[in-house]
């Protein structure tokens, strides 16, 4: 025996409703980094939990490097199909891995294109993983950067949860 | 362009935000806000053009001496978005961890 505990400890997530330009989560886990980073980026696991609670995912495909595409098909239990894809723009196992995200639509076009960046610490009793997913402009998100220009959002987040 | 990127697309630059900054202040005529800035008036107007087509500026008054505000509708769409990311990742999130639980089991089981 490794000595796993059953029970994985959830510190509830910090969601700033307000903010508009990033979503942003953490959880703590009581497993070591390299699993869960497998669990994230693998598509035998990927499948196993990727999507909201009744989905099932039907297709996923993670070609897992910097440039990579990867690409995730799911049906919600009202049986629609709901498809989301993007392109790896960092992976560094098992501590972090960004990449593009967009919604596909029914004609196979791409929806606004957003990034995703999961960072895995470890831990005394595992890891800590840190998610974030925010916005980009239609510029930026062509050019793969941007990162920081959401900072000086703040100013009007904080105005706007005066209104 | 869907509303959602536009609205980012207008956020993404930093003469825009400060704009908008400086609409937080309450509304400002067109002399007010061109003020604080160096570059030409036609500029100006080029900005202001991208964030009212992006909802997030709105004009009132006279259309010779319009007077622009913030318009809290046009950050709907971009915080809707949010929303339902926040909520895609909460639930997925719980179910990786009952799914992480149980590999783990798998795997100290069999070891």
């Amino acid at each position: 025996m490794t000595g796993v505990p059953e029970k994985t400890t959830v510190q509830e997530t910090d969601v700033q409703e307000t903010d508009v330009k990033a979503f942003e989560t953490s959880r703590d886990y009581a497993h070591p980094p390299e699993l869960m980073f497998r669990l994230f980026t693998e598509p035998e696991h990927l499948a196993r939990w990727f999507g909201p609670v009744g989905f099932t995912v039907e297709e996923a495909r993670t070609n897992l490097k910097t440039g990579g595409a990867w690409r995730i098909v799911m049906r919600s239990p009202e049986g629609n199909q709901h498809r989301v894809t993007g392109v790896y723009e960092e992976v560094s196992p098992p501590v972090r891995v960004v990449f593009s995200w967009a919604w596909e639509s029914e004609d196979g076009s791409l929806g606004h294109v957003s990034r995703v960046t999961i960072a895995f610490a470890s831990t005394d009793s595992g890891c800590r993983m840190s998610l974030r997913h925010e916005n980009l402009a239609d510029d930026e998100a062509r050019a793969g950067h941007g990162r920081g220009w959401t900072s000086s959002l703040e100013s009007i987040d904080a105005y706007l949860e005066t209104l | 362009m869907d509303r959602l990127s536009s609205a980012y697309s207008a956020l993404a630059d930093p003469t825009r935000r400060a704009i908008l900054a400086d609409l937080t202040g309450g509304p400002k005529s067109f002399t007010e806000l061109a003020a604080p800035y160096e570059m030409s008036k036609p500029a100006v107007v080029k900005h202001l053009r991208v964030l009212e087509n992006a909802g997030l500026v709105a004009r009132d008054g006279a259309k010779a001496r319009p007077r622009y505000r913030v318009d809290p509708k046009g950050f709907d769409d971009p915080r809707r978005w949010i929303e339902e990311q926040a909520r895609f990742w909460a639930e997925a999130l719980d179910r990786l961890d009952a799914y992480a639980n149980e590999i783990a089991t798998q795997k100290g089981g069999s070891s």
